[in-house]
């Protein structure tokens, strides 16, 4: 997937998929986790990992199983120990609760992302959104420049 | 409209056969049927549907562009979406980039390629933010070569967005889809909203014929009944057909508007997956392709 944000996605949960939490510390995964600061507000590497479930698995505005993901990402007791990493996403509008342990990302943080795979589609040939620019440029699709 | 053009589709794999049942037998008759009136480039692709990601050509330069093709509705998950990229990219290496999120079935052209109509989305630009709009409209310009864009308002609980299942140009006349008509060419309700129709209708000044669509209101995806995802090349018109009774009278109210052969493709199958002749295809203008390769 050399022209898609989607190489970065798919290394953190194919890392999880196979190695749980332990797989934040390889050096793969990190890289990985790493890019995603570049547009991402400051998240700790579990919501990172729990950002890219919902942005690669939530096809329709419906909530995902809780029950799922920590049988996807091999880490199952990750609601129970890190619950505070939803919130942590709730807070920066990133996901949203719709009752109980039942969350949903909403279209536009799907959307932002897209304006931000934007810049990886054109490697190299010019700078469509000036890396400074990133995280304003997401934060303002996120929240429909209202 | 472009001589001599070079028409690219999607080649059939084991992988296109187990998501389009189907696709591999419709491709063997449908490419025979093309070939009788041009070249046909078939690409090994992920997915079938090459006129929403195939690049664009410029109507002015014959240049090629890619648009960001990133939808989210029916099959597309990022990982497909990423692997269709992929592999596009692989076959037009040498595109030029256009920055602008838009499948090209969201754009038609106007008879002697001025215009381009496409469906308003979010996903394109925020109705709240007219930089967006103006930025998006400058490259789509530069991309198609065209002088001006005009949108219409996305539809009521569509979820694809593609005006190609609204309207298409068939020589001079704007044909648009219909669901029912009246005494042949009398429109009693078209797709598209009122609104829509009423801009459309101040936007150009074609005849507009109503061409009857018998859609399944109940299956968003489908397309079967489609007509107005035809195909209309310099030497023929490719008419989908889907084994409606309203398969002939279509034929009929087009022949009277072009003077082509009108080719009826089998469509009734395939359609029902998303998409009819036009949504299969990409035509390229063979002079100004080759270098691309």
């Amino acid at each position: 997937m050399q022209f898609s944000l989607f190489k970065y996605f798919d290394a953190i949960l194919d890392g999880a998929e196979q190695n749980g939490l332990a797989a934040l510390e390889q050096p793969e995964v990190k890289k990985a986790l790493a890019e995603l600061d570049s547009f991402l507000p400051p998240l700790s590497d579990v919501a990172k990992l729990v950002f890219s479930y919902y942005y690669v698995y939530q096809l329709k505005p419906q909530p995902l199983f809780i029950s799922q993901l920590e049988k996807d990402l091999n880490a199952p007791t990750l609601y129970l120990e890190h619950e505070k990493v939803w919130q942590e996403l709730v807070d920066l509008d990133l996901l949203v609760r719709v009752m109980g342990s039942e969350y949903l990302m909403p279209r536009s943080v799907i959307d932002a992302v897209a304006v931000i795979d934007l810049e990886y589609y054109w490697p190299n040939d010019r700078v469509i959104i000036a890396p400074e620019h990133k995280k304003e440029v997401f934060w303002r699709w996120i929240h429909g420049q209202k | 409209m472009a001589k001599n053009e070079i028409i690219y589709v999607a080649k059939p794999t084991r992988y296109t056969e187990q998501t389009y049942p189907g696709h591999t037998k419709f491709y063997e008759h449908f490419v025979s049927q093309l070939r009788e009136y041009h070249e046909v480039r078939a690409l090994e692709l992920p997915d079938i549907w090459v006129r929403d990601f195939l690049p664009v050509q410029n109507v002015q330069t014959g240049e090629l562009y890619q648009l960001f093709f990133d939808p989210r509705y029916a099959n597309y998950t990022p990982k497909f979406t990423a692997a269709i990229r992929e592999q596009v990219r692989g076959a037009f290496p040498r595109v030029k980039p256009c920055n602008v999120r838009i499948d090209g079935g969201n754009i038609v052209l106007s008879p002697g390629k001025k215009r381009a109509f496409c469906l308003e989305k979010q996903t394109i630009f925020h109705k709240s933010n007219p930089g967006q709009k103006e930025h998006a409209e400058q490259e789509l310009k530069r991309a198609l070569g065209v002088q001006e864009i005009l949108w219409l308002p996305q539809q009521k609980g569509d979820k694809i967005g593609h005006i190609d299942g609204y309207i298409q140009f068939l020589g001079d006349n704007l044909m648009e889809g219909a669901t029912n008509i009246f005494d042949g060419d009398i429109a009693l309700e078209t797709l598209l909203d009122d609104k829509s129709s009423n801009l459309l209708a101040s936007f150009h000044h074609f005849k507009t014929v109503p061409l009857l669509c018998r859609i399944d209101e109940n299956n968003w995806l489908s397309a079967k009944g489609l007509y107005v995802n035809f195909l209309e090349t310099s030497r023929a018109v490719f008419v989908p057909q889907f084994n409606l009774p309203e398969d002939d009278k279509i034929v009929t109210i087009m022949k009277k508007h072009i003077h082509k052969p009108l080719v009826r493709v089998d469509c009734e199958q395939i359609s029902q997956y998303g998409g009819a002749v036009h949504c299969l295809t990409r035509e390229y203008e063979r002079s100004t392709v080759e270098k691309y390769f």
